[in-house]
């Protein structure tokens, strides 16, 4: 019984120091698609959009944060599309030699403040919340992914202490903190915070350079279903994936020419 | 040579294993081996001294090593008694406690993340009391050693109920027979005997805590040298930089294989009762 045990622990000790890769998609019809979490609303409307293409609907996506998927594709995952949350993040994905030319800037997207539904650091305003930020429990996105590095540009132009007390590794478990109401506060993308409206509410962030990310769709530089691919990628950059992505609460994408990594 | 000796010549030669066993036993050592191996082949090993120097990494490890010490000696203080008392108590509910103790050793982390925040966090069934009493628990490192200590006290509860039961009553009898109260009973007669499992419990309950992330992640929080722990800075530093991030876990690995090997390597007679 004990050797049992003693062989757990061993085990048990070693997997907390690996992030593992995942496994290929398996052999569905339609493009694999990696996305952002924060692009799963405008993707399952486009999905279940009835006008778009049979490939598009087709898609099989799978969500995870941003720098995740680009870590995992590093290690070697294969798949048609990417939809990053960042420009940084693609232009990371494309000096690698993993994203063929010419990805797409698809949406933008920007943070709130979002405070539980019950409010109980009774924040009226971004205002308030930058006045009593030291005395208030704050969660934001640590530096590593993009919503942290948006979280660290708002602090900078604003010339904000957001006195965090806590970096989480991605924007969803930001969300989940506030909306259990275990911080009075925490900054995340305004689509989240759309998303789960009835658990929280978001307080708009004043506007400040540097205070979007631009989300991006690229296709792999070695696709499996290339063409199906391609039909998704000029899809997400047109009229129906637009419309998805605002139904979704996200602005507009810049101009594509505007090719300039605003985002940093 | 052992095979010169006359009665061992004299024995039919009896493989260890069934030669197609011997395959898949090597195989299963490759497959426990090899990804560390990897790993640390990949890792810039001249690179650890410097990413020690750097601050957010030193700061990770010192937070696990000082939380886990503390961990560890709860698990010690606590985790002893309740040993004794599955081990050594009659009580049918224990047949029920047992199941329930020993639970956190086979939820996923993360779950057990979720039940501390049920329990301790602001929005749990305790918070309200703590935050009356001024208390805050979540996003402290006192929320990290209470996550250690969570995933880590069946393993000192095993190691002892188990031990425990292989110690004859007579010893204890006889101890009291001489006038020994059950406290010194318990400290000169049975915890000696059980000395071996005692600190091979300490030894796996450090590693355990050493190594804790998703139960860390989701009740403690992710903030520099408070409740940043070294597992929590190498899944970090995986997104943004994985060879630093395989050079911590480099010395995560060397952590754990000095403890493993404590209990489990050459020089594992240390633990075994002497005479």
């Amino acid at each position: 019984m004990l050797a049992v045990v003693l062989s757990v622990a061993g085990a048990l000790t070693l997997s907390g120091c690996a992030a593992g890769a995942g496994d290929d998609a398996d052999d569905a019809d339609g493009p694999v698609v990696l996305a952002a979490a924060s692009a799963e609303p405008a993707l399952e409307r486009l999905a279940a959009d009835p006008d778009v293409a049979d490939g598009v609907s087709a898609m099989t996506p799978e969500y995870a944060g941003t720098s995740t998927l680009v870590s995992q594709i590093e290690s070697g995952r294969s798949f048609d599309v990417v939809v990053s949350a960042s420009r940084r993040h693609m232009t990371r994905l494309q000096d690698g030699g993993h994203v063929g030319d010419g990805p797409l800037p698809v949406a933008t997207n920007r943070l709130v403040l979002a405070v539980p539904a019950e409010n109980p650091g009774e924040i009226e305003s971004f205002a308030d919340f930058a006045d009593r930020s030291a005395e208030l429990t704050t969660a934001i996105c640590a530096p590593q992914v993009p919503c942290g590095m948006l979280a660290e540009t708002l602090s900078e132009e604003l010339a904000l202490d957001l006195h965090a007390d806590t970096e989480e590794t991605s924007v969803a478990s930001v969300l989940s903190k506030v909306s259990l109401g275990e911080v009075d506060a925490g900054l995340v993308y305004r689509t989240d915070a759309a998303a789960a409206s009835e658990d929280v509410r978001a307080l708009e962030v004043p506007e400040h350079d540097g205070g979007t990310n631009q989300m991006w769709a690229g296709l792999s530089a070695a696709p499996t279903r290339p063409q199906a691919a391609e039909q998704l990628l000029g899809e997400l950059a047109s009229g129906g994936g637009r419309a998805a992505f605002e139904e979704a609460g996200f602005l507009p994408p810049p101009a594509a020419e505007s090719d300039d990594g605003a985002d940093s | 040579m052992a095979s010169r000796s006359p009665r061992l010549r004299s024995r039919p030669a009896i493989p260890v294993l069934p030669p197609a066993l011997g395959v898949l036993a090597l195989l299963g050592a490759a497959l426990l081996v090899g990804p560390v191996v990897a790993l640390v082949l990949q890792a810039d090993l001249l690179a650890v001294p410097d990413l020690l120097g750097g601050d957010r990494a030193r700061d990770a490890l010192v937070l696990s090593l000082w939380t886990a010490g503390v961990s560890t000696l709860i698990c010690l203080l606590l985790g002893v008694p309740l040993g004794l008392l599955l081990g050594r108590g009659r009580s049918p509910l224990l047949r029920w406690l047992r199941p329930l103790v020993l639970l956190p050793l086979v939820l996923p982390p993360v779950v057990a993340g979720v039940a501390l925040l049920a329990a301790f966090g602001r929005a749990g069934i305790l918070g309200g009391t703590l935050e009356l009493l001024g208390l805050q628990i979540t996003f402290t490192s006192a929320a990290v050693v209470l996550a250690q200590s969570f995933v880590a006290l069946p393993f000192m509860v095993l190691s002892v109920e188990s031990a425990v039961q292989g110690v004859a009553r007579e010893y204890e009898e006889a101890a009291a027979t001489m006038g020994a109260g059950p406290l010194a009973t318990l400290w000169w007669v049975v915890l000696p005997l059980i000395r071996p499992a005692l600190t091979a419990g300490v030894v796996l309950v450090f590693a355990r805590c050493l190594g804790e992330f998703g139960a860390t992640l989701a009740f403690a929080g992710s903030a520099p040298g408070i409740t940043r722990t070294a597992p929590v800075q190498i899944y970090l530093l995986q997104q943004s930089d994985p060879r630093a991030a395989a050079a911590l876990a480099t010395v995560m690995i060397a952590a754990a294989l000095v403890v493993v090997a404590l209990v489990h390597g050459p020089a594992r007679g240390w633990f075994r009762p002497r005479g």
